[in-house]
């Protein structure tokens, strides 16, 4: 059975995934979950390690070991699932949150599966997908402002300085796993949410809210490109495309 | 062409499909190999006029071979240098951010916000250059218009170590406002010399660009002659602020906004870092800017878009223009 819906947990709770699925940039793991509304694939997209200490003074501080972000669009692609939610488990929120755009500074993480032809030129406007959205904030979530994704979090003094412009979610995930995504032609939207908030009746009240079949245009963004020949018609020959 | 007049020219947007024989006569064509690898073909291209230039396309021939993402800009700039060029000129489709703009409009940077995040902006570097924090730049921004006639500030680089920058009168009453501090500011953090980055563009040569684009105005019958090239009605004379963004995927709108309250006036993602590799080797860069749509979240302003070989063949048109009026200028002293 193929998932519905593909949902990439960051920090994930999932020490040891019941499953694994092979990518050309590393394998995924991920579990299954069977909600009334359908299957939900839940892939780890970063997991912490305890007590990990480093050479700074911060002892016994968990770094996160994250995933491959083309590893893990490839991977719900690979699935079968046409909808991606990514989930950034963040201390700073009491209630999910749904973001309505997004600012992106970070820096060392791939960005396209097109690294040596002209495609990738994908378009932000919506920045996520409408349907998918509205099925979160339908589910319960709240509708937020921009998300903001850096490298590091920024101190409080930073934060308020982007609270000032009206930007109170700050993320060191999501992207460019989003843009991976869109590249695949999946719907993509990103659910902020209180690190130990229980997903599984979020997920399945989304699921009532989604319909069955796609009416939104992600599943065309690379159209162009596919009709002129450019791409290939299976999508496993998108990647690395020389 | 001797080599103290030798121009390359960069084209950007749509160059691959451009039929370079109706522009100019194609008389010689090379491949440089360089420490980063071969570079595109260069063309020599010959006008009427007898205006000699070298040419290449940054994103390939024929077809859209590579994204501004992966432009091998190492390799291009050091075989513009090697073919012995004195002024590097490109042309670039940008987004337009400033509402007051129109597509189908040509301008000119003559500043850079370098939001660039995974290139390689030196011939010496491994690595691509730090990060910029949009409210570090804010801050530091504040911090060099608070200390307002300071001739020397020191800030600490992301990379570590300090930059000690000592400000010249000109470039005081530069960093007065807020929004061109964050643009001084910007470069400090990339960790370049701010001497060489704060004007990253050659003024004789942007000057060239402005009066050839000017005239191809007038002579295309877009904008009627009011006072000369002087046009109140054209954005050519206007001071204009590049924001070069990594791509391939396009900005969101909030991205876009955040450009705008920091002063940028059109968005590309080509034009970092050739700039600033140019600047390394000492070669004069200027740059002419063809709107071609609005940035995410401005379409209702223009929803027209003015892609393909037009575009392309009224960028060549005017940089040979001015490419011949720098060469003059050179000749003249």
């Amino acid at each position: 059975m193929m998932p519905v819906v593909a949902v990439l947990d960051n920090p994930s709770k999932i020490q040891n995934p019941k499953s694994k699925i092979a990518t050309p940039f590393g394998p995924v793991g991920y579990d299954r979950l069977a909600l009334a509304g359908g299957e939900v694939a839940i892939l780890v997209a970063a997991v912490h390690v305890s007590r990990f200490t480093f050479h700074t003074p911060i002892a016994n501080h968990q770094l996160p070991i994250p995933t491959d972000p083309r590893a893990l669009a490839y991977a719900a692609k690979a699935l079968g699932a046409e909808r991606v939610i990514a989930l950034a488990r963040d201390t700073g929120v009491e209630r999910p949150s749904v973001p309505d755009d997004f600012i992106e500074f970070t820096t060392g993480r791939p960005t396209t599966f097109f690294t040596a032809m002209g495609a990738g030129y994908v378009q932000q406007d919506p920045p996520f997908c409408p349907e998918l959205r509205q099925a979160l904030l339908a589910a319960g979530a709240e509708a937020a402002g921009p998300l903001l994704i850096l490298d590091e979090l920024p101190p409080a003094a930073g934060r308020d300085g982007w609270a000032a412009r009206s930007i109170n979610l700050i993320t060191t995930v999501t992207q460019p796993e989003g843009a991976l995504c869109r590249e695949l032609e999946l719907c993509f939207a990103v659910l902020v949410a209180p690190p130990e908030m229980v997903i599984q009746s979020f997920l399945a009240a989304v699921l009532e809210n989604l319909p069955a079949e796609r009416g939104c245009t992600c599943g065309e963004t690379m159209a162009l490109a596919r009709r002129s020949g450019r791409l290939a018609a299976d999508w496993r020959g998108w990647v690395g495309q020389d | 062409m001797n080599n103290e007049q030798c121009v390359v020219i960069f084209g950007g947007t749509a160059a691959y499909s451009l039929d370079l024989t109706r522009v100019a006569q194609v008389v010689e064509e090379r491949i440089i190999e360089t420490p980063f690898g071969p570079s595109p073909p260069f063309k020599k291209l010959v006008t009427e006029r007898e205006t000699a230039v070298w040419f290449a396309s940054r994103h390939g021939e024929g077809t859209l071979e590579r994204s501004a993402r992966f432009v091998n800009h190492r390799a291009n700039v050091w075989a513009a240098g090697e073919l012995g060029a004195r002024l590097i000129l490109s042309w670039n489709g940008v987004g337009a951010i400033r509402p007051a703009l129109r597509v189908g409009e040509i301008v000119v940077p003559q500043a850079i916000m370098d939001w660039t995040r995974h290139r390689i902006g030196s011939f010496t570097a491994d690595e691509p250059a730090p990060p910029v924090v949009a409210d570090e730049l804010q801050r530091r921004g504040a911090e060099v218009a608070e200390k307002g006639q300071e001739k020397s500030l020191r800030f600490p680089r992301l990379g570590g170590g300090n930059w000690r920058l000592s400000l010249e009168p000109a470039d005081l009453a530069h960093a007065q406002s807020l929004r061109s501090a964050a643009r001084t500011i910007d470069h400090i953090l990339h960790g370049r010399d701010p001497r060489q980055t704060a004007r990253p563009f050659d003024e004789v040569a942007r000057r060239a660009i402005q009066v050839a684009g000017g005239k191809w105005q007038v002579a295309s019958g877009k904008w009627q002659v009011a006072n000369g090239i002087q046009n109140p009605k054209s954005k050519i004379q206007n001071p204009i602020t590049y924001v070069c963004t990594e791509g391939p995927r396009l900005e969101t709108a909030a991205e876009i906004e955040l450009a705008a309250d920091l002063g940028a006036d059109v968005v590309g993602m080509t034009l970092c870092p050739e700039v600033w590799l140019a600047a390394e080797l000492g070669l004069g860069y200027a740059s002419l800017c063809l709107v071609t749509n609005f940035a995410t979240g401005r379409w209702h302003i223009d929803p027209r878009r003015d892609f393909g070989p037009a575009v392309a063949e009224r960028g060549l048109t005017i940089l040979l223009q001015a490419a011949e009026a720098w060469q003059g200028e050179r000749v003249r002293g």
